[in-house]
């Protein structure tokens, strides 16, 4: 059955979202109706694309979310980074291969609006609204993640009188473009990709430079320069050799795509030649964000089978929501809900201002949202039992469907390197040189939903908020959390990252810095929720009151302490391992947030209503 | 301050390290340069000293020195 509508955490904790946007409710309603449901379920049963349906959701103005219509039309755009946050959270709470099909326009499309030009821009806007979909092209099997490795390969040329391409004896690079060399030449194949054999616009991340190999060290910064991205529609030079049928999200397609002396006009360059390892960048900086909306949406349809499941299976004569553990079980997946979609909503408002310069908040978003949902998903499959393990039990693909999710636009080990990176800048930080972050922050949240060429355009510097700086500042007015026990922790693994660098023992124990990275990503998922869900500290960064009907103030205080105190063991346990002594005030936080958990907790049993209200 | 000071110090902050530990003649890669670190310290750079490097003269830098070199012709051109 399926169970959502526009009024979840998602909607309660945004900070600007106008509910009233008429293609969300269209969308939404179109999903809710059974007949769509049980399409989506022959999808999933059959591994098919689900074509009639994106047909249906573009009659539902899905288009516009991705491109503007043509200048004097009627309609307000909804090319915002908000609109697709709440795009792919309102989709991923009905199906995943669904919301993975059509969020990854978003990807796709990501680098055009970036850097392309109005020309090329307003042909692909043409193209999306007359119903096309992206398919964006980066990985190789060969090279996996390292997509400086791949092979695909774009000749520069020109095509003679007889429209016959020649190549050119130059390579192409920004210093030495020749206008005169209007063509590529593509040879070579991508794998693994969203929409590969579906999807009418490639957006194909191409090597347009070979580069000799040179016997002396190459400096680390000649990556820029090597690389291009090409917009190619489907010609008979185009085939998908091969759709991997085995994965989870069975409706989606994803599949290879070999180029076979593809001629691409020189005008569909997305940006300078030679661009595209920056522009690739940039654009996974903004989509690992995304990925969190989409986390968050499987997550509040995990919680929303599982809640009215716990309420209508009896067992010893009452629901079994009423026995303790299972109400533990569920009280964890409404928490990991809460923290889940804070952390996702925190990188949606970052990125809408600050572009891929807040990249850092993208990357902990992908990151913790997706090990949260994992650890959400098996809280409710304790809960399920046997059932999660029925093939055709709703349940089990969300299973399978929370583990692909943590694949895309990145691994877990890249995008912590990313996060302990950031970790030891911040550590580096003089803390007396910091600005006043709270009303930096404020604005942030504030800020209207901008469109989104001028949040990807947007360029600022690196936005990097010191956490242990801009918690003091906050804590200086009280809130409903207090941030004392947090604060501790934070500190404290600053001054452990310190402690570890100074010794020399940083660079050289990825592990280590590793875990560390996981640690802090958790404390900046924590600080999310403290900024969305403490009606105290939402008034005091100037955003509008939580829209709830029901009060998950307890719900949250049990969140922040039940999962607070899980960072305080995770610190203690690094502060063990490396034989220091962590400063009092962690000690502190550990009892500090053990008795707000027994506390919020305690009352969650008392009155099981808090566990089933926001999950209609 | 100095162009090269100026360097260095976005070379640290990138680095998560204190302008003093950047030497001369290091090479980058000591600094734990990566391809993202190179993108964002270039982005830093570009953006601070209002130039656009040139592609072809970034290939050959490999030290500190070097970098500071391309900086200060790319300034005085």
């Amino acid at each position: 059955m399926h169970t959502s509508t526009l009024r979840n955490r998602w909607h309660e904790l945004a900070p600007w979202l106008d509910l009233s946007d008429g293609s969300l409710y269209a969308i939404a309603a179109y999903l809710h109706e059974q007949s769509t449901s049980e399409a989506l379920a022959a999808l999933a049963r059959s591994r098919s694309y689900p074509r009639h349906i994106r047909s249906q959701l573009h009659t539902r103005g899905l288009a516009d979310f991705f491109a503007d219509r043509p200048a004097g039309a009627e309609a307000p755009s909804r090319m915002t980074l908000a609109h697709l946050g709440s795009l792919g959270h309102l989709l991923s709470t009905s199906d995943t291969s669904l919301s993975i099909t059509v969020m990854i326009n978003a990807l796709a499309f990501l680098p055009i609006y970036i850097a392309a030009e109005p020309e090329l821009l307003t042909w692909v806007f043409a193209q999306i609204q007359a119903g096309k979909f992206g398919a964006m092209l980066l990985t190789e099997i060969a090279s996996g993640s390292n997509i400086l490795g791949g092979q695909t390969w774009a000749e520069s040329g020109a095509l003679d009188e007889h429209g016959a391409f020649v190549g050119s004896a130059e390579q192409q690079t920004e210093a030495s473009e020749d206008r005169t060399l209007s063509h590529f030449r593509m040879v070579g194949q991508k794998d693994l990709i969203n929409g590969g054999s579906e999807h009418e616009l490639l957006v194909v991340f191409v090597r347009t430079r070979q580069r000799e190999v040179r016997e002396e060290e190459p400096s680390p910064l000649s990556v820029r320069g090597d690389f291009s991205f090409l917009l190619v529609e489907r010609d008979t030079t185009v085939s998908s050799p091969y759709r991997w049928h085995t994965l989870p999200a069975p409706g989606a397609n994803i599949a290879s795509v070999a180029f076979d002396g593809t001629i691409v006009p020189r005008g569909r360059c997305v940006g300078r030649v030679g661009s595209g390892f920056a522009l690739a960048q940039k654009a996974l900086a903004i989509s690992r964000g995304m990925i969190g909306s989409l986390a968050a949406g499987l997550s509040h349809r995990a919680v929303s089978l599982t809640t009215a499941y716990a309420q209508e299976r009896a067992l010893y004569g009452a629901p079994i929501l009423a026995l303790g553990a299972i109400s533990d079980h569920l009280m964890r997946m409404q928490a990991l809900d809460l923290l889940i979609t804070a952390a996702a909503l925190r990188a949606n408002a970052m990125l809408n201002v600050r572009g891929s310069d807040a990249s850092h908040y993208g990357v902990v978003a992908k990151y913790a949202c997706c090990v949260l949902l994992e650890q959400l998903v098996d809280q409710g499959r304790y809960l399920w039992g046997s059932r999660a393990l029925l093939l055709d039990h709703p349940y089990h693909q969300i299973i399978g469907d929370a583990l692909l999710l943590s694949a895309f636009d990145g691994t877990t080990h890249l995008v912590l390197d990313q996060i302990q990176w950031r970790l030891a800048q911040i550590a580096s930080m003089k803390t007396r040189e910091q600005p006043a972050w709270p009303p930096l922050v404020g604005a942030i949240y504030r800020t209207p939903p901008r469109h989104l060429l001028e949040s990807v355009r947007a360029t600022a510097g690196a936005l990097l908020i010191h956490p242990g700086a801009y918690l003091r500042q906050l804590g200086a007015q009280p809130g409903a959390l207090s941030l004392t026990p947090l604060l501790a922790v934070i500190d404290e693994l600053l001054v452990l990252t310190r402690h570890c660098r100074a010794l020399g023992i940083w660079d050289g124990d990825q592990g280590l810095r590793f875990e560390f990275g996981k640690l802090f990503a958790f404390l900046e998922t924590l600080i999310a929720l403290v900024e969305l869900a403490d009606p105290q500290r939402r008034e005091q960064l100037g955003m509008g009151d939580l829209d709830r009907d029901g009060d998950i103030g307890v719900l949250a205080t049990f969140t922040y302490a039940w999962f607070g105190s899980q960072q305080v063991a995770a610190l203690e346990t690094l502060c063990a391992r490396l034989g220091h002594t962590p400063a009092e005030a962690v000690a502190e936080a550990r009892g500090t947030f053990g008795q707000q958990m027994t506390a919020a907790r305690d009352e969650i049993r008392r009155d099981h209503r808090l566990l089933t209200q926001g999950y209609p | 301050m100095s162009i090269a000071s100026q360097v260095k110090q976005r070379l640290a902050q990138v680095c998560a390290l204190s302008p003093a530990q950047i030497t001369d003649d290091a090479r980058l890669i000591e600094y734990g340069l990566d391809s993202l670190r190179s993108m964002e310290l270039i982005v830093e750079l570009e953006e601070h000293f209002a130039i656009a490097l040139d592609d072809e003269a970034i290939v050959h830098v490999r030290t500190v020195a070097d970098l500071i070199r391309l900086i200060e012709q790319q300034r005085s051109a």
